[in-house]
């Protein structure tokens, strides 16, 4: 939760800003003062502005460009997942799922995954385009990638607590979108417990 | 305008200002349902009425805002350039077949969402009929010319009066003061060129649609969502851009200031050119199979976006009005806090766009959270801002400073948006007819955002009694 709480933080209290500049701008024309170039004097913080924006937005750039959720062909998980979708269900399986008739064939597999560990999955979907959101036992979204027909896209996370994490669909696919739901564990590798 | 008749009001804006002050309560009243719906308030309906509502909502809604800005716009720059209106009712006229077919859809509960990602209108689960994605591309190939047709004619008229750099105002950029260019006509030359390479886009992707339409064979999805969020990216952009075109115009008349064309906003403007037809790639960070480095421009695009919007128009807004006379009535609040509302949702679009934090916002309500701003507290707040100073003017009528009904809208508007904020704050999830077990607490904050869509309705109902309502009276004689 933290990232949605700091983003939460930022752009509310900016927008809070900018709701008290405006309405300080506002209530200043209850005292208009004729013959006064007052514009060009607001015009002249054009120029801090501009630089406190590219300062401000060139270090979030810096800062966070770092963090990209993108596997290179270099990172290697201990564990890959793969990932089948269609409308309006998931597939977990540890066995390759090349084809949408595995989808019919193989059945669930109850999946465990050791805490800590790096787990990949490897989503592809066989219909439409669906999305593959990993829910916390706590019910914060985690980590999250797109299904889609022809491509398969590999998302490796590092799940630290344990517990049922739940997957839920984030890109509207159809009539049973919200229906559509799988789940997985999370178990300490000391105790061998989910909790 | 002088003239005591309505009819001194140019047809075509009082046309589209009608179909505006019309439609906009219809259609919001499509995402009241949805709200109720997701609030558990409609437990006999089934979730495909949710699903449909939802696509005509955000169809209807984007192009409402996107073509009644530009006519907007056009009503503006016909002060300084002559439009053959034969061109402008043709492109009305094929809207309104558009628009109709979209209605038909809506019956046969045809749901693939405003952006329709390919092939989602090709596998209805048994919902809708087979015919619907026929009459669905039918209705985007009508909409598709329409709005070309629009673009086109508004850049020949306005070429027929300026030289094209002028209308960049590249003479500005090379330290010229004349000829003089209205600060409209630069920003409706950008919206042309942007808006024809989108439509040029929308075109390509109708015919990887109409390709599989008529031969059954898949095209390259990942291809055709690049396609299909360049087209609705730009759109949606273009459409508050026109309504900052107008508020270029139309904000002076109750500064009794001149809001002419700077450097600063010469600069801007032809940046922005630029910058929204990249920004588009933020739609798509999730797609991992896309190149890292469209990615990282995509984070590099969208904040640039951000620098010209607010050291020039936010900024350029309030400097207006600083210790200033100005004339506060209907249509001078609803365009000051129409920028507002753009600065609002921008800020949270910008904090969106940054790829680590759409990890976690992508698909929850953060995102209707941030558009919601600035459509319905800021594009929605210009029009119809624009819309009471065309009629007031137009029946020499005196607006009133109305600041408890914009008092409403606001607060509503705000309180609206917030919920889907908090929901993007606790990851529930956008377009859910029925939240599961894990994000149940979306239902809770669809019925908090239900008190403020009262405050909304309440601050609609007297601003179309106050103002709406002028449309629609016969006219008077002119004495």
């Amino acid at each position: 939760m933290q990232t949605q709480i700091l983003a939460f933080i930022v752009w509310g209290t900016l927008a809070l800003a900018v709701v008290g500049t405006y309405f300080f701008f506002l209530l200043s024309t209850r005292q208009p003062l004729e013959g006064e170039d007052y514009y060009r004097a607001v015009g002249k913080l054009r120029k801090p502005l501009l630089i406190a924006m590219l300062i401000v937005l060139s270090l979030t750039f810096g800062f966070t460009i770092g963090s990209l959720p993108y596997a290179t062909s270099r990172d290697l998980p201990d564990r890959v997942i793969y990932v089948g979708v269609k409308q309006f269900s998931f597939l977990l399986s540890s066995q390759p799922l090349v084809s949408e008739v595995q989808m019919d064939t193989l059945g669930g597999e109850l999946i465990e995954i050791p805490a800590n560990s790096r787990v990949e999955f490897r989503v592809r979907s066989f219909d439409v385009n669906h999305g593959f959101g990993i829910f916390a036992p706590s019910g914060e979204l985690v980590a999250q990638t797109q299904a889609m027909p022809g491509y398969v896209n590999r998302l490796i996370v590092t799940l630290p607590k344990e517990g049922t994490y739940s997957v839920l669909c984030l890109e509207y696919c159809g009539i049973a979108h919200h229906g559509m739901r799988a789940s997985f564990n999370v178990f300490s590798p000391v105790t061998g417990s989910t909790q | 305008m002088a003239s005591t008749s309505i009819s001194s009001l140019p047809l075509f804006a009082r046309l589209w200002s009608a179909l505006f002050v019309i439609l906009f309560p219809v259609l919001g009243l499509l995402g009241v349902f949805m709200r109720l719906f997701q609030s558990e308030m409609l437990p006999d309906i089934e979730p495909s009425w949710f699903y449909a509502a939802m696509t005509l909502h955000g169809l209807g809604l984007v192009g409402l805002v996107y073509a009644t800005s530009f006519a907007l716009l056009i009503t503006r720059l016909s002060q300084y350039v002559a439009f053959r209106p034969s061109m402008l009712y043709v492109s009305t006229g094929l809207t309104g077949i558009g628009v109709i077919l979209l209605v038909v859809l809506f019956l046969v509960r045809f749901g693939p969402g405003w952006y329709f990602l390919y092939p989602l209108p090709f596998k209805s689960a048994g919902v809708w009929p087979e015919w619907a994605p026929h009459v669905f591309l039918v209705a985007l190939t009508v909409l598709g010319v329409a709005w070309l047709l629009w673009k086109l004619e508004t850049l020949r008229a306005m070429a027929k009066s300026f030289k094209f750099s002028t209308m960049l105002g590249w003479h500005v950029l090379a330290g010229k003061a004349e000829p003089s260019v209205p600060p409209a006509v630069l920003v409706a030359t950008i919206c042309c060129i942007a808006g024809i390479i989108a439509l040029s886009a929308a075109v390509v992707m109708l015919v990887f649609f109409y390709y599989t339409l008529l031969t059954g064979n898949a095209a390259d999805a990942l291809l055709v969502k690049n396609l299909t969020f360049f087209f609705g990216h730009v759109l949606i952009n273009l459409a508050m851009y026109q309504g900052i075109g107008v508020l270029y115009d139309v904000f002076p008349t109750y500064t009794r200031h001149q809001w002419p064309m700077t450097k600063p906003m010469a600069i801007a403007w032809n940046l922005v050119l630029l910058l929204v037809l990249f920004a588009y790639f933020h739609h798509l960070y999730m797609d991992f199979a896309q190149p890292v480095a469209v990615q990282i421009i995509g984070q590099a695009a969208s904040y640039g976006t951000a620098i010209p919007a607010a050291v020039v128009t936010i900024l350029g807004t309030l400097a207006h009005v600083y210790r200033r006379r100005v004339e506060w009535n209907w249509s001078s609040l609803l365009l000051f806090f129409g920028t507002m509302g753009w600065a609002v949702g921008g800020t949270a679009a910008v904090i969106d766009s940054t790829v680590a934090a759409n990890f976690r916002f992508h698909n929850t309500l953060w995102v209707p959270a941030h558009f919601h701003t600035y459509l319905l507290a800021g594009i929605v707040l210009i029009i119809l801002g624009g819309i009471a100073h065309f009629v007031s003017r137009a029946r020499e009528y005196t607006l009133r400073p109305a600041r408890l009904p914009i008092s409403l809208l606001l607060i509503g508007a705000y309180g609206f948006v917030t919920m889907f904020y908090i929901g993007g704050l606790t990851s529930v999830p956008r377009r859910y007819a029925i939240y599961p077990i894990e994000v149940a607490h979306g239902s809770t904050l669809a019925q908090v955002a239900l008190v403020f869509v009262a405050l909304i309705m309440v601050g609609v109902a007297v601003y179309l009694w106050d103002v709406g309502r002028l449309l629609f009276l016969p006219s008077k004689r002119s004495s």
